[in-house]
């Protein structure tokens, strides 16, 4: 077949054909074809096609279900994504419209996968929360027990560092009220306070006190525990115990 | 006045060769006469029918056409074959012009509406039907490939101009003509050869 005279207007070939030219365009294409062996025998043969092309009746099969036939059958992998991120709404049967650079139409702001991403993103704190709360509170962690009496020795009361668990110190007072406050000190060898609580209270009914000396205050030495009773007035009931941290 | 190939096209005629049987026509050479009538009624009767979309419209308007230029073209004078052409080109677009005025007044054929949109008065014959049925699987099939096909013939039957499928699209004219062409190949190769 011979070649178009003119490829420039032999590219309005398939445009002239559908009626997508211009009145202008569509003349000079015309004009052309009288002199154009290619282009007119091209017309020409494509004629009845052309005509059906804008049949009626074969628009009205093309369009019916235009979403069906117009892609190809998704992969697994891509099924999945437009199930986790869906495209928004195509105002169908204008296919104008969908493609409309600029023309905000309504998107899925909560699409699944953003879902599933918000989701995620307050689980996090919320499991860390949890957590806290268990460990903090409800958790019962083991322990290194000691049993101080002012008349034992300080060999016999000595919590190990090494162990990784807290102390808790249980001591005798033996004239302990219950529902008054005490003041407890806990001091290293150089009087410096390690622990000092000044409402102390946690006496049982026989006068046994207990409380907590943290792991992570511990350090290898001697220490002292002062219980005062600091309601006696002037001459304050006062006991001293000894202990010791070794490693 | 006019021959039986009066819709069909005589190959290898160049502007060269219209304007020495032009010049033998006004010379009075029946035969170069009924020759180039024969050339230029298959030439024009194509576009007559690609805008009629009618076969038997197309004919009268290109016999119509053809008595007038047939009746007037010895007085004119022509310095070359593209002045021929244009002139008788612009006599069958007057034609065709005073047939749409004539039809639009009498309501009985609205070319512009004889576009996508609205019924054709095509007659389908059973080989006809064999070609619709296989342009849709073959249409169908090129734009599975070719999508921006499909929304384009889409849009233009929606009624859209070329200005707004390209702005739609954001194509500038020259892509949306080469990607026509490039989709009517394939359709072309589909129904004649059953593959894209």
């Amino acid at each position: 077949m011979s070649q178009c005279t003119e490829p420039g207007l032999g590219d309005l070939l398939h445009a002239y054909e559908l009626r997508l030219l211009s009145e202008e365009d569509g003349r000079r294409f015309e004009y052309h074809m009288l002199t154009c062996e290619h282009c007119f025998n091209a017309v020409e043969e494509f004629e009845q096609t052309t005509r059906l092309i804008r049949d009626e009746e074969v628009k009205e099969e093309l369009t019916a279900d235009y979403h069906s036939w117009s892609q190809e059958a998704p992969s697994l992998l891509t099924k999945l994504w437009r199930y986790l991120w869906p495209k928004s709404p195509e105002k169908y049967p204008d296919p104008g419209a969908v493609y409309s650079p600029g023309v905000p139409y309504p998107s899925y702001f909560f699409k699944p996968l953003f879902l599933y991403l918000v989701i995620i993103f307050l689980m996090i704190p919320a499991y860390f929360g949890a957590i806290y709360l268990v460990r903090g509170t409800g958790r019962i962690r083991p322990v290194q027990t000691i049993s101080l009496l002012c008349t034992r020795t300080i060999a016999d009361n000595t919590l190990v560092r090494g162990s990784g668990l807290d102390g808790a110190i249980r001591f005798e007072f033996p004239d302990a009220v219950s529902g008054r406050r005490y003041q407890a000190v806990i001091s290293a060898e150089d009087s410096t306070e390690i622990v000092r609580i000044d409402n102390f209270s946690n006496f049982d009914q026989f006068g046994i006190g207990e409380l907590i000396f943290p792991h992570r205050l511990m350090k290898p030495g001697r220490y002292r525990l002062i219980v005062t009773d600091t309601a006696a007035g002037v001459t304050p009931n006062r006991r001293v115990y000894q202990f010791m941290i070794i490693e | 006045m006019l021959s039986k190939r009066q819709t069909e096209s005589i190959d290898g005629m160049n502007l060269n060769e219209i304007y020495l049987l032009l010049q033998q026509a006004k010379a009075g050479d029946v035969s170069a006469e009924n020759r180039l009538f024969d050339h230029l009624s298959g030439r024009f009767g194509l576009f007559l029918r690609i805008r009629t979309r009618d076969a038997e419209i197309a004919r009268d308007i290109a016999q119509e056409a053809c008595a007038t230029i047939f009746a007037k073209y010895k007085a004119e004078s022509f310095s070359s074959a593209e002045g021929f052409l244009m002139w008788a080109f612009r006599i069958h677009l007057m034609k065709l012009g005073n047939y749409f005025k004539k039809a639009t007044r009498e309501r009985k054929r609205v070319v512009s509406a004889a576009e996508c949109g609205s019924r054709t008065t095509f007659h389908a014959k059973s080989d006809e039907i064999d070609l619709k049925r296989r342009l849709i699987d073959c249409l169908k099939r090129v734009f599975r490939v070719n999508q921006r096909y499909g929304r384009i013939l889409l849009m233009k039957c929606h009624g859209y101009s070329t200005n707004e499928i390209c702005s739609r699209l954001g194509l500038r004219p020259n892509i949306l003509y080469t990607t026509l062409n490039r989709a009517r190949n394939m359709l072309k190769r589909c129904l004649d050869a059953g593959e894209i």
